[in-house]
């Protein structure tokens, strides 16, 4: 905090240097992409580099935002149970240091309840105007920028594209001004049309001493109107450092941005006043005021918050504790491996596969396989990134088929949207032949949603159809600096990798599966929110493919003996991809697969087609139109909703997501976690340097706590950091969605998203001695400053004692947990009609 | 058949009334789910029933005189209901579009906050819309108009916390209500051509006369039609509203925008097509309207960056379309495109959400990396030319601009004008006035009536100028309400039942009125003012906020209604003048009321903005 306000001061005592503010500003701005990439991130970025409860404030204050739930609702909460009495007293004694101060501060926080949630409004410079000229600045301005913003980076959705939109933004309403015959409202005024002639770094200057008046206020008063609509400010922020993003490209600059919407001000004021008095002139601006929280002063909601987690992550490690001191052992050798992302919703169904036939072994990685790269199916424009954010694809690989697929015809769907059905004259003649049509059409949908996967299965990439190109022929870079394809080093390189991140180098059953996943929606914008995370939000089946097929290759399978893993040639391995909405999975490339396996491969199919019906059936209990079902009910009911227009809610995706354990399978094998926790496979023995640990952390942490993050953000404050109820969205230039036709473009995640979700920072477990994951934290700047600040918590379990050391204030300490957990005989017992979230119970079947 | 078409109005009525019942008392969504279906089966039976006995009597008009709901001494005010085939086919596609929105917005409204009462919110356009198709004299068809811009009203503002949409609702009610001048003044006007009621089932009879095509009258009323029509269905100049409507749940903006309300302007244009459609000269002017809100639409549209937007406007242009094939008389052809069109945009704004997938499917089979680009007749344009073209398109036809500049300003200006007036002399300018007026009363001058109905528009245009008090404001439509009664009621030979039954109905909610609005009022900042957003906190006190601002509107749910109707047939008798006067203040008051009501009870709550915090105990 303080680096940025010596910045901030140092910056005043020069001359206004925009460039520099802008680029300050800039920091602030929420950074989420077009929905196409729709990647979960930590909505508050930018304050992270302070510890977790100090930015939380720093972004109340900026931003006017509600950080924590209300009192009351925790206040609740303890009372049913949801906050337990130990996390509560623990907290409290955390915070005091004596018997009396402990009383007075439980005693505060249980009547805490009667404050009244708190926001802090900056005072508004614009308020000025109001009060001046009558005059509600944003009213006015923002319908008219964001239109022409929309209109500008629109991707396809208008028919008639904005004249001169490849210039810059700036360039192209000079143009239309200058040019259209008709007056361009609210450009055309003399005054507008000779600031359309400066440079908009000019414009800027000349606007800002017309509105603003003094320099000092120039930054402030910019930070206020850029932050007035974060949307678009963000979005164009975006755009202008990773003009990629889109795919009809647009030079697009803040600093335009900033110039139009100076001059669209401009215009408004000059309207109701030709000398209207600038801000300055104003007896509340004579001072630069800035709003005083006294920080000293300790939240209550800051303690509630802390109960709450510490009531979650006390639940999580009683089970790890119980569960790791009676394993469950897997008798004999394993009659198939399966390898899922370590995504939360994984997690059932890894336990249904297991419960089912306790002969499976089920490993965890992210998504990607490992696979640093970009893939372009047969039916994409451009190639997509298939692994994680932070990761730099090195490789780009292209579908080829010998069937054309351009040939398909276009869905009805797409018909509708395409045909242009919305102009005037074709218009008029679609109408009258097709309308009567949709009329039957819309009745069918409504009353008679198919279960068939839907027909909109987007960029998600999930048929085979067709080879893909692996091997790579040649060593040259491409034009963009990729290598088109792997060699059979790097192939073996990727495949041992897996192997050994995953801790799975010996004791290979025949069948090996690669399960990525994927999910469906019909009528959702934010699809791309719903596929693997470590995918970059796409459905992971290319990796899934690439790796099954890599790892088959009899050149990998000699590379991996001299590595010393001993692939053996009666294993084989297959890719698949789990559709998390419909609990359907689809097996890749079956054609190779030996006849031996045949009936393996069939039994395998089985228990996984029963294991995703119990599945269904468990994450059927939050769904409250389905009812009480039985597995194939339930089946039924989750395809359908993924199938039906009129479901908001496909899925729920990964609410209610909570903590990360990074540790062998019989850590977790037989625990019931309530679809709550990721689960990443690491084998501490096999790493004694923290390499290995490293790599997995280094992936883990931004995709889980980005995930969990946009959660926790979106779900504290739905209406700023998330989008609001999802109803009346309106797609925007294929960018984004805006509530009407006037609205800010919105961030974040719906409502009907994160309701279920309880707010609490991700908890990663890692399975390693303290020393070990120290080094290793210390070492990875950018985990660190996850870890260190506390927007992740930590906690490692050593694989030797057992013992438990939660991370707080830069250290390991070592915890002391009771492991008394309930026991059950099945999950089947957690699959009535329940909203609530479940405890962590040990499941021990009979035969145990 | 009179059952079966009494039970059509009543049951999404009584529905209306029940829902909302339960969106105050109770909170459980499988009660008010289980109420919708009891309904949706009971309407769909009815109106299924109702067209089966209709067809058995060989698809003859039917009409039932159901008796009078008000009658003085030379004034009734009969209820009549009429079934003919334009009626039929928009009550099936009434009921069908409604039927599948209330089952679609079952499962889509889940645990949405306000679950019940969006139902009863549709129900009460399911009601306006049914009464509208079976109303049978003007005077019906009027009073369903209000219903369906009330439903309108409350549907836009559906997300009554924020504050755009209720914006949003106040410019398409303001719309509605400047139309309401062109029904409630042809109701008036047309009594005054045939001297008695019109019922719907004579028009072709009453038109017959040909010399008649030819009086002034008629052209007038056809022009009142005229405005009333492309008010409601956004034609020129209003077609702004409509895409800024979009700001309730989708479903209620397919329904509204897409499906149903869009056409209630082409059924208006239908039912009275033998008035209209008598002269060439009307006849053109309804197909050029058609035609110029067709172009701008299209235009407009085509320069939409969102899809809803893009959506509403290619409605209009169809809408556009229908006007100019009625005004070539191809009445037929509307009813089918009317169907059609409401069923494909329907349908479009229902699956909105799927844009993006499917355009980024269909742009990567064709493997262009942009839109499929259609041949468009822009590109052959030379480049001024095309820019011009995409600066009108942008500005809309600058019809926004122009309408503020030639309506709201003036009105605004003027009412500021009464308003500084009143300050300079101490707000004592409604003692002045009646002091004035006592004194015309007193010496008989002829002149009272034109001073009282002056003094009535002006204290509309003060409340309408009044931004900084509620109650000031409520109190000036009230005593311009109370003007305009008198004004009538001096007038010669005027029952006096009549007056009695408006002032009691002006009255009553104004006084109850003033109590909620001084009560709301409370908290009040001394600044303009600013939403209250009362209903989000208590739904009560802000119900019977509406129904007083009802009342006061002279909606029809009270006695001023017909007491209001009752009084401008006089005032149209005796002056047409004193009526367009007199409508003027209605339209300005019924606007008036309902930005009162947005800023008393709609808006987001104001939040707390205190920084609370637990001092830690020092030892």
């Amino acid at each position: 905090m303080s680096e940025t306000q010596t910045e901030k001061e140092g910056a005043q005592a020069n001359s206004f240097d925009l460039h520099k503010v802008v680029s300050r500003i800039s920091h602030w701005l929420p950074s989420q992409g077009p929905l196409k990439d729709f990647i979960h991130h930590n909505t508050l970025h930018a304050f992270q580099d302070r510890p977790f409860h100090q930015g939380l404030e720093a972004a109340s204050q900026l931003l006017g935002t509600h950080n924590y739930l209300p009192l009351q609702t925790y206040l609740d909460w303890f009372e049913a149970g949801k906050i337990s009495q130990a996390a509560f007293e623990k907290i409290v004694s955390d915070h005091s240091s004596s018997p009396k101060e402990k009383m007075h501060l439980s005693q505060q926080l249980l009547q805490s309840g009667t404050d009244k949630a708190s926001l802090i409004h900056r005072p508004r410079m614009r308020s000025h105007w109001k009060k001046t000229l009558g005059v509600d600045l944003d009213l006015v301005v923002h319908p008219q920028l964001f239109q022409l913003l929309g209109n500008y980076l629109d991707q396809g959705i208008a028919l008639w594209r904005m004249p001169h939109a490849n210039q810059t933004l700036w360039n192209a309403v000079a143009k239309l001004t200058s040019e259209s015959f008709l007056p361009f409202l609210p450009f055309s005024t003399k005054y507008c049309r000779q600031l359309l002639h400066m440079t908009p770094e000019n414009a800027i200057q000349f606007c800002l001493n017309k509105i603003v008046g003094e320099e000092r206020l120039f930054e402030s008063y910019l930070q206020e109107m850029l932050l007035a609509h974060p949307g678009w400010s963000g979005m164009v922020h975006m755009v202008e450092s990773a003009p990629q993003t889109l795919a009809v490209p647009r030079p697009i600059k803040l600093i335009d941005v900033i110039a139009i919407e100076l001059i669209l001000e401009y215009a408004a004021l000059s309207k109701k006043h030709i000398d209207f008095p600038p801000i300055s002139s104003s007896p509340e601006w004579r001072n630069d005021s800035e709003v005083k929280v006294n920080s000293a002063s300790l939240k209550p909601e800051v303690l509630w918050q802390e109960a709450l987690e510490w009531t979650v992550y006390e639940d999580i490690c009683k089970g790890l504790i119980a569960n790791r001191a009676a394993p469950l052992q897997l008798p004999g050798g394993a009659s198939a491996q399966a390898f899922f992302c370590i995504d939360d919703r994984e997690c059932s169904l890894r336990r249904h596969l297991e419960e089912t036939d306790p002969s499976i072994e089920t490993f965890s990685i992210a998504g990607f396989f490992g696979l640093d790269w970009l893939f372009q199916g047969v039916d994409q424009v451009a190639p997509t990134k298939l692994c994680p954010v932070p990761v730099t694809p090195k490789y780009l690989v292209k579908e080829t088929t010998a069937l054309s697929v351009n040939t398909k015809k276009p869905t009805v769907l797409q018909l509708l949207h395409l045909s242009p059905s919305n102009t005037l004259f074709r218009g008029w003649a679609i109408t009258q032949v097709l309308g009567l049509w949709h009329a039957l059409t819309l009745a069918f949908q409504v009353f008679r949603p198919g279960s068939k996967r839907a027909v909109d299965q987007i960029l998600s990439h999930i048929e085979s159809s067709g080879s893909l190109n692996l091997l790579r022929e040649n060593n040259t870079l491409n034009k963009q600096g990729l290598y088109e394809g792997y060699n059979y080093d790097e192939m073996a390189d990727r495949v041992a990798g897996v192997l050994k991140s995953t801790g799975c180098t010996k004791h290979f059953s025949d069948l090996i599966v690669f399960v990525a996943h994927g999910a469906s929606s019909v009528n959702n914008p934010y699809f791309a929110a719903y596929d693997c995370g470590a995918c970059s939000g796409r459905p992971g089946a290319p990796n899934a493919r690439a790796i099954s097929w890599m790892a088959n290759q009899k050149e990998v399978r000699t590379r991996l003996q001299s590595e010393g893993i001993h692939l053996p040639e009666s294993s084989h391995v297959i890719g698949a991809m789990h559709d998390t909405t419909r609990d359907e999975v689809i097996y890749f490339d079956l054609e190779t697969l030996p006849s031996r396996l045949q009936a393996t491969f069939e039994a395998f199919r089985t228990t996984m087609d029963t294991s995703l019906k119990k599945n269904a059936k468990e994450r059927c209990r939050r769904f409250q139109s389905a009812g009480k079902v039985t597995p194939e009910l339930a089946l039924n009911h989750v395809r359908q909703r993924g199938a039906s227009i009129f479901e908001p809610r496909p899925e729920l995706n990964h609410a209610t997501n909570s903590s990360c354990i990074v540790g062998r399978r019989s850590l977790t094998r037989g625990l019931f976690l309530d679809r709550r926790a990721f689960l990443n496979s690491y084998d501490p023995m096999e790493d004694p340097s923290g390499t290995i640990l490293n790599g997995i952390l280094s992936a883990v942490v931004p995709v889980c706590g980005g995930i969990n993050l946009e959660y926790y953000f979106s779900r504290m404050d739905p209406e700023r950091y998330g989008a609001g109820t999802k109803l009346p969205h309106n797609v925007v230039g294929l960018i984004g969605v805006a509530n009407g036709i006037q609205g800010d473009l919105l961030t974040g995640l719906p409502t009907q998203m994160t309701e279920f979700h309880d707010p609490v920072r991700l908890l990663v477990v890692v399975e390693q001695e303290p020393e070990l994951v120290f080094k290793t934290i210390r070492g990875n700047d950018s985990v660190w400053e996850w870890v260190n600040n506390e927007w992740i918590r930590l906690a490692c379990l050593s694989p030797h004692t057992a013992n438990l050391y939660f991370f707080e204030k830069g250290i390991f300490n070592p915890v002391e947990i009771d492991a008394a957990i309930p026991l059950v005989s099945s999950s089947d017992n957690f699959c009535g009609p329940n909203l609530e979230w479940i405890r962590t119970h040990l499941i021990r079947g009979n035969k145990t | 058949m009179n059952i079966l078409l009494f039970s059509l109005l009543a049951i999404p009525l009584f529905g209306s009334a029940l829902t909302a019942l339960l969106s105050l008392f109770a909170h459980s969504e499988k009660r008010v789910a289980r109420c919708l279906v009891g309904i949706k089966i009971g309407y769909l039976g009815v109106l299924a029933s109702l067209l089966l006995v209709w067809a058995k009597s060989g698809f003859v008009p039917y009409e039932w005189r159901a008796g009078n709901l008000y009658q003085s001494k030379d004034y009734v005010y009969p209820i009549v209901l009429y079934l003919d085939h334009v009626g039929a086919v928009f009550l099936v596609m009434t009921g069908y579009i409604s039927a599948i929105i209330i089952r679609f917005c079952r499962y889509y409204m889940h645990r949405e906050e306000g679950y019940a009462r969006f139902f009863s919110k549709i129900l009460l356009f399911l009601f306006g819309m049914t009464f509208l198709t079976v109303a049978g004299t003007v005077d019906l068809l009027f009073a369903a108009w209000e219903i369906l811009g009330l439903a309108s009203f409350l549907l836009i503002a559906f997300y009554r916390h924020r504050v755009t949409p209720v914006r949003s609702a106040l410019t398409a009610y303001s719309v509605y209500r400047v139309c309401d001048l062109g029904v409630l003044l042809g109701a008036w006007l047309s009594f005054h051509i045939w001297h008695s009621i019109t019922y719907f089932s004579q028009l072709p009879q009453l038109m017959a006369n040909t010399s008649l095509a030819y009086m002034p009258q008629i052209q007038v009323l056809s022009l009142l039609l005229l405005l009333a029509a492309a008010g409601k269905s956004a034609q020129f100049p209003f077609i702004f509203w409509l895409p800024r409507a979009m700001e309730g749940p989708t479903p209620s903006s397919a329904i509204f925008y897409g499906a149903l309300s869009i056409h209630a302007g082409v059924f208006l244009l239908l039912r009275t097509y033998p008035i209209w459609h008598a002269t060439q000269v009307t006849a053109l002017l309804v197909g050029l309207i058609g035609g110029l809100s067709a172009f701008l639409a299209t235009i407009a549209g085509r320069t939409q960056s969102s899809i809803k937007g893009q959506i509403a406007y290619a409605s209009i242009t169809q809408v556009g379309l229908m006007l100019i094939e009625l005004a070539l008389g191809f009445k037929t052809l509307v009813l089918f495109h009317f169907v059609a069109n409401a069923s494909l945009r329907c349908y479009q704004l229902l699956v909105s959400p799927s844009v993006v997938a499917q355009i980024l499917r269909m742009q990567g089979q064709a493997g262009t990396g942009a839109r499929v680009s259609d041949w468009s007749i822009e590109r052959i344009l030379p480049v001024r030319l095309r820019s011009t073209f995409y600066v009108l398109a942008f500005n809309e036809g600058y019809l926004l601009q122009i309408i503020r500049a030639i309506v709201l300003y003036p009105v605004q200006r003027f009412g500021r004008f009464v308003h500084t007036l009143d300050k300079s002399i101490k707000g004592t300018l409604p003692l002045f006035l009646i002091a004035l007026l006592s004194g015309c009363l007193y010496f008989h001058l002829p002149s009272s009536t034109t001073v009282c109905a002056l003094l009535a528009l002006a204290a509309s245009l003060a409340a309408f100028a009044e931004k900084h008090s509620a109650h000031r404001s409520w109190n000036a439509i009230g005593l311009s309400c109370l003007l305009g009664g008198v004004s009538v009621w001096i007038l010669d030979g005027v029952s006096s039942q009549d007056v009695y039954t408006y002032l009691f109905g002006i009255l009553v909610p104004w006084l109850i009125g003033l109590f909620v609005v001084l009560k709301l009022e409370k908290k009040e900042a001394a600044l303009e003012l600013d939403f209250l957003g009362t209903a989000n906190g208590r739904p009560t006190i802000a119900l019977l906020c509406l129904i007083c601002c009802l009342g006061l509107a002279a909606f029809p749910i009270g006695p001023a209604f017909v007491g209001e109707d009752a009084l401008l047939h006089h005032a149209v008798g005796k002056h047409l003048w004193l009526g367009i006067s007199l409508t003027t203040s209605f339209v300005l008051n019924g606007i008036s009321v309902a930005r009162l009501y947005a800023h008393l009870c709609l808006g987001p709550l104001p939040e707390q903005t205190v920084v609370t915090g637990i001092q830690v105990e020092q030892n």
